[in-house]
């Protein structure tokens, strides 16, 4: 099974924090205005899913064809200054497709990756903060999620639940939030010694407040950092589902595209080349600003 | 007799990995501490004097259990509270200042935000009322611009400004007790003699007691009116901060205050007091200093001294207490 950046990145995290005392993030904001500024693969990166993001909340201002309008007379049609991506084998153009498929793979990755940061998060400063036995039953069930192959697991809970993408959310969620639940205990058990921890007590303040408004904070960075490597990761388990044919096949996504193009790849190359580069480009844009991101937040990544 | 907090025979134990019995750290401290005034918790590291503290807020780490004893607090033994009923009483009526002004202070909170939330908390303060208040009390304490301080993050401050924001955060609520332990130690000696100067003045100023943790005789000198001197877990000598410096009883007292460099004719090397703290699971059974005491006798070793009255409140646990005169060393 294939390692994803995040997986590393996950990992890599969870021992650094244990290993060495983590540095107070100081001048965190500073310092990614300023990453922005030297590093232009992270500054390209936010440009394009900007522009990802636009494309598809403004879908019906730039298609001029219905997605799902069939055209048998215009089957199969190479790209054209009509079609600029060709048209499908049901003649639906491919552009307008791809700029709605955007639509429902952003959610793809944004929802998931929304849901498994939450639920991390809340699982992992639970099994920091609580420790003993809150710590070792979260811990325990991260292990089982970690221990299966994510694409397997994503799978069996598809099969089981049934194909749809409400499923495919809890899926990804599933798959998602254990490398979190790490990352944030790690940290938390790093940061609960800390003197300003002692010090909130000593003023009174409620166990909730300590671990809500006193540690989660300092988790924040390498959870934006974690969030924006989760988006790509849930778009690109989702299209590999979609593919393999476990996927909602009435949610016309990227990956379903690619998987429906498949019999015609000889033929008609642009009905998997264009929704394949839709794919790329928007993995590869999130993960060179998450990459970005972290260096300028990892201060132990810097050279 | 006014006393803000009594801690009556007060003994604390510790679990640790790998053993079966308990460490006991504290091992049955009585202290007192008057309305108003400041009593200093003198004793190298270790020695249990701010797992004294700990144990009186309840604040002690998750391995630590107060075993017996009592601290009346306002009437009430702040031992046999509940959780709730401590979170009240902290930040409130008792407040702490901790050594490290570094990382006492959340490094992503504004200052301002982290010493307003003790007036939120208690008081019940709005936003705007609590900054309002804030920023009186840090402008008391000494911070310049106190208005753009509070919005600023610790990084942005100096150690100084540092710990004036704690000293800050600590006497917002003008508590009845202050526990400052080891407040000055990371910070300069002229920083420390400002920071000194400025709790003496909010504690006229608000009535509030001070337990001072140090292992610094000069803080002592400079703001205490008692002194306990803690040795291995236990006090060894109590007396007012003027009998302490002139008449000092105890062996262990008078090997710390002959380790203070002074001026001395060239050559003469400084004092110490031979080997090293006892191994908490390997307490001696006498008197616990005995090992390292240079006066001790066959008897100090088997036999443990009781807390002696030399008069005027001034106590030793030692069987042959020592005036100043008969000190050679130094």
């Amino acid at each position: 099974m294939k390692k994803t950046q995040r997986d590393l990145y996950t990992a890599r995290l969870s021992k650094q924090i244990l290993d060495a005392d983590l540095q107070p993030d100081v001048g965190v904001r500073a310092s990614i205005i300023n990453m922005f500024r030297t590093n232009h693969a992270a500054l390209a990166g936010l440009i394009v899913i900007l522009l990802i993001i636009l494309a598809a909340v403004f879908a019906p201002l730039i298609t001029r064809y219905d997605p799902n309008a069939l055209n048998l007379a215009n089957m199969r049609k190479p790209p054209s200054a009509e079609h600029w991506f060709g048209t499908d084998d049901m003649g639906r153009d491919v552009f307008s497709r791809v700029i709605y498929g955007g639509r429902l793979s952003l959610m793809i990755g944004f929802v998931p990756s929304v849901i498994s940061l939450v639920l991390g998060t809340v699982l992992g400063l639970m099994a920091g903060y609580l420790g003993r036995h809150v710590d070792a039953v979260i811990m325990r069930l991260a292990d089982v999620v970690l221990a299966f192959p994510s694409l397997l697991l994503a799978m069996v809970v598809m099969y089981t639940l049934g194909s749809s993408i409400l499923n495919m959310f809890i899926a990804l969620s599933i798959i998602n939030w254990a490398g979190t639940a790490r990352v944030v205990r790690a940290q938390t058990l790093s940061l609960k010694e800390k003197e300003f921890v002692e010090a909130a007590r000593s003023m009174g303040v409620s166990r909730f407040s300590i671990v809500f408004k006193h540690i989660l904070p300092n988790c924040l960075p390498n959870l934006i950092v974690l969030f924006t490597l989760d988006i790509p990761g849930a778009i690109m388990w989702e299209s590999s589902m979609s593919f393999l044919g476990v996927g909602d096949p009435n949610a016309a996504s990227w990956g379903l595209m690619v998987s429906q193009g498949k019999s015609y790849a000889y033929m008609c190359p642009w009905l998997i080349l264009a929704p394949g580069l839709a794919i790329l480009v928007t993995v590869m844009a999130f993960n060179f600003l998450g990459d970005g991101l972290r260096d300028a937040i990892d201060p132990y990544m810097k050279t | 007799m006014d006393n803000i907090l009594e801690i009556k025979n007060l003994i604390t134990s510790f679990a640790s990995d790998g053993r079966k019995e308990r460490a006991i750290a504290v091992n049955g401290v009585d202290l007192a501490i008057p309305r108003g005034k400041t009593v200093g918790l003198v004793g190298e590291s270790g020695c249990g004097k701010s797992v004294t503290s700990l144990s009186v807020t309840g604040l002690l780490a998750e391995n630590g259990r107060v075993e017996s004893g009592e601290a009346l607090f306002q009437g009430r033994d702040l031992l046999r509270l509940s959780e709730k009923e401590l979170r009240a009483i902290r930040g409130n009526d008792i407040s702490m200042i901790f050594q490290e002004p570094m990382t006492s202070l959340n490094p992503v909170i504004p200052v301002g935000v982290q010493v307003a939330e003790a007036a939120r908390l208690h008081e019940g303060l709005d936003k705007a009322t609590a900054k309002a208040r804030t920023v009186e009390i840090m402008r008391k304490v000494g911070i310049p611009e106190p208005e753009r301080r509070y919005g600023q993050y610790p990084h942005q401050l100096s150690g100084g400004l540092r710990q004036r924001v704690m000293i800050a955060m600590g006497m917002l609520l003008k508590p009845d007790l202050l526990i400052a332990d080891e407040p000055t130690t990371a910070l300069d000696v002229s920083i420390e003699a400002q920071i000194l100067r400025l709790m003496r003045d909010l504690q006229r100023e608000n009535g509030t007691a001070i337990l001072m943790i140090t292992h610094n005789l000069g803080v002592v000198a400079e703001i205490c009116d008692e002194v306990y001197v803690m040795y291995a877990g236990e006090v060894v000598e109590r007396a007012d901060v003027f009998t302490l410096f002139k008449s000092c009883a105890h062996p262990y007292t008078r090997g710390l205050m002959g380790a203070l460099p002074r001026m001395t004719p060239k050559g003469q090397r400084l004092y110490n007091i031979r080997g090293t703290v006892p191994n908490l699971w390997a307490m001696p059974v006498g008197c616990r200093f005995a090992p390292r005491c240079e006066f001790a006798a066959e008897r100090c070793h088997g036999e443990k001294p009781p807390l002696l009255d030399l008069g005027g409140g001034h106590l030793c646990r030692c069987f042959a207490p020592r005036g100043l005169e008969d000190e050679h060393h130094g």
